[in-house]
């Protein structure tokens, strides 16, 4: 029963080492995907992307990765373009998200950082 | 309360009560002034005649003038001089009683004991320096009278011959006089040598106290060496000098060391000193000392060779006052008498100057007119001013506080539009045809549909862009929030801490807030202009 006891507290704390790891993984590099298709249904419900894709697939809906960029933590940069060039309004799209998500992130670590910094120096010097 | 005397008096003074209430008209007038008169007449009332001319001499107040005739009856030896001197005059009747017996003043039945303007001039007769003494008076034939023997011995005493009359001893002493009459005869104040004794002659040099300044004064020839002369000339100087307002008292001592009143000078009021007044305060300095001070510089043997000078500058300095008095007055009679020729010449004359008054009037009443006119313009304009500065401060007010409620509101809106963006899981635009799905960490997944428009898709990105930046607008004013916690808190504490946290949290706070209000700016335009998105 102990021994149980000790392998789920493991099994949990390396659960929460994993989470930590895959958090800090996602934090560190920002991933911006855009997609092509026909959207048959309405996504004005309550959905969010996996729901939104289960809609489409249960649409018959087709859809075509047009764009993909990934940037890493150091501003390495990747990007996906599909074979057939996306017209210019997608890429511009696309770039803005990218723009929009970069500066969301970095205004959430700003606040974040600002905080602790605070937290650990009450008198702001 | 009025103290009766004698039996007429009381009978007067019951006819007077007896007459002022009878009720009859009048009557207690009449009985009013038959019982002053009575009263007067008996010694009840003392009868006061002095007159204007006697206040130049006599002390104005009644107090001060029985003090007056108390301190020169003390100093001639009829009654002793006390501390505190006496203001009653019941007290100095006796004393004044005798002083008139002695002078021959209570001849022809006159009752003494009062004071008349008669027994002042003769008290000031023997007294004062500068009253002109009617020698025949004081004599009964060949003899002095005793008052003028009294007056004798003080002034003898005042110029350094002997001691002062007392209560009972007071005749000049036959040494004193012979001291006199010799110093007299060595300076050649009289035509040939003076008696030893208080004859007419005698009395006319002793008492003749312009004339013997003058002599002194007026001499050219060197003084005789002998201590009698010296001794008199140095109490003749001090009493010049006392008359002239020198704090230099007429003691009768020849003591060439004086105490002083003004701090260590013997000072006398000026309020423009002449060069001759300048003269006299420096002989007066070299002749006389402080014992606090030093010695006085030169020999005592020296001292009478000055004296001479001395009393010609202080009579040179008296001429002077009187001839600028005379001047004055002549000045004011001759502008008086070519005023009157003047008016008298031209008949007219009066009628134009009567014009010229008036018009100098209408001139100075115009002149306030304009002035208070002037002064009226004045506070209007200046509440005119007033009231402007006012509603200038109240619009500022306004304004500011109108611009501040729509950045307010500029701001919540914002910060409204940010935390949407940061809360939502998916961004849409209105008609359904863009999506964008948002994980934790920012990664985005957009789906553009194939009918959705180029306008669309740019519009959907423009808006994508704004909520990123609402969201940072809003992370700073989480930011700005926090900062002004902490300053508020730094500010509770600063007097534990100083001042330095809560001004360095006012600044940062400051600095941000302006940040703030540049992005407020830049991005409330942007989202006026991007597409409408739904945040879910």
């Amino acid at each position: 029963m102990a021994n149980d006891t000790a392998a789920a507290s493991k099994k949990g704390f390396e659960g929460i080492i994993d989470s930590i790891k895959n958090t800090v993984t996602d934090v560190s590099s920002l991933e911006v995907m855009t997609f092509r298709g026909t959207i048959t249904g309405n996504v004005n419900g309550e959905y969010e992307w996996k729901d939104l894709l289960t809609q489409l697939k249960a649409d018959k809906g087709k859809l075509t990765l047009a764009l993909a960029t990934v940037v890493d933590l150091d501003s390495d940069t990747r990007t996906f373009i599909a074979d057939e060039a996306p017209p210019q309004w997608i890429i511009d799209v696309h770039t803005a998200a990218v723009a929009s998500g970069l500066e969301a992130r970095r205004a959430i670590l700003e606040l974040v950082t600002n905080s602790v910094r605070t937290l650990v120096s009450p008198a702001g010097k | 309360m009025i103290e009766l005397d004698g039996a007429r008096a009381q009978a007067a003074f019951a006819e007077f009560r007896a007459d002022f209430d009878s009720a009859v008209p009048a009557a207690d007038l009449v009985a009013t002034a038959g019982y002053f008169a009575v009263a007067c007449e008996t010694g009840a009332v003392p009868p006061l005649t002095l007159d204007d001319k006697d206040l130049a001499v006599a002390p104005e107040d009644t107090r001060e003038r029985v003090r007056a005739v108390y301190d020169r009856l003390g100093r001639l030896g009829y009654t002793p001089l006390h501390s505190e001197p006496t203001s009653d005059w019941r007290e100095l009747r006796p004393a004044f009683s005798e002083f008139q017996r002695e002078a021959g003043l209570c001849s022809g039945g006159r009752v003494c004991g009062e004071l008349t303007l008669a027994d002042w001039r003769a008290l000031q007769e023997i007294f004062d320096f500068e009253t002109p003494m009617e020698g025949p008076r004081w004599f009964s034939g060949d003899v002095p009278r005793p008052a003028l023997e009294r007056a004798t011995r003080l002034r003898l005493s005042v110029f350094g011959f002997g001691r002062a009359p007392r209560a009972d001893d007071w005749r000049p002493t036959a040494e004193s006089m012979a001291a006199f009459a010799e110093v007299a005869q060595e300076l050649e104040l009289t035509d040939g040598p003076l008696p030893p004794a208080l004859t007419p002659e005698f009395a006319a040099t002793l008492f003749d106290h312009d004339a013997l300044v003058a002599q002194i004064a007026a001499r050219t020839a060197p003084l005789p060496a002998s201590a009698h002369v010296r001794d008199f000339l140095v109490c003749l100087a001090k009493v010049e000098l006392w008359l002239h307002g020198f704090d230099i008292a007429p003691d009768g001592n020849p003591a060439l060391t004086v105490r002083t009143f003004h701090a260590g000078r013997h000072g006398r009021w000026s309020a423009e000193p002449s060069p001759v007044a300048n003269f006299i305060v420096r002989a007066c300095e070299d002749v006389f000392a402080d014992p606090a001070a030093t010695p006085p510089p030169r020999r005592p043997e020296e001292i009478p060779e000055r004296v001479p000078a001395l009393l010609a500058a202080l009579e040179r300095l008296r001429r002077d006052a009187e001839t600028r008095t005379a001047d004055a007055a002549r000045d004011s009679t001759a502008l008086i008498g070519r005023l009157q020729e003047k008016l008298d010449a031209e008949p007219r004359l009066w009628a134009r100057i009567r014009d010229v008054g008036r018009k100098l009037t209408g001139a100075l009443f115009d002149g306030v007119k304009r002035a208070v006119a002037w002064l009226a313009r004045f506070f209007a304009k200046a509440v005119d001013w007033t009231v402007n500065a006012l509603a200038n401060a109240w619009r500022a007010v306004y304004h500011f506080m109108g611009s501040a409620a729509s950045r307010l509101r500029r701001a919540l809106r914002t910060f409204s539009a940010g935390v949407d963006f940061f809360t939502a899981r998916l961004v849409t635009d209105t008609a359904g045809q863009i999506a964008c799905a948002k994980s934790v960490d920012f990664d985005l997944r957009v789906l553009v549909d194939e009918r959705a428009t180029a306008d669309e898709v740019r519009a959907f990105g423009v808006g994508l862009r704004q909520r990123s930046r609402a969201l940072a607008i809003a992370c700073r004013m989480i930011r700005l929030v926090a900062t002004a916690v902490r300053g508020a808190l730094c500010g509770a504490t600063a007097t534990i801490g100083g001042f330095v946290p809560l001004l360095l949290g006012l600044a940062s706070a400051y600095s941000q807030i302006r940040e703030l209000d540049r992005l407020l700016d830049c991005c409330g335009a942007e989202l006026d202009a991007a597409a409408e998105l739904r945040c879910r």
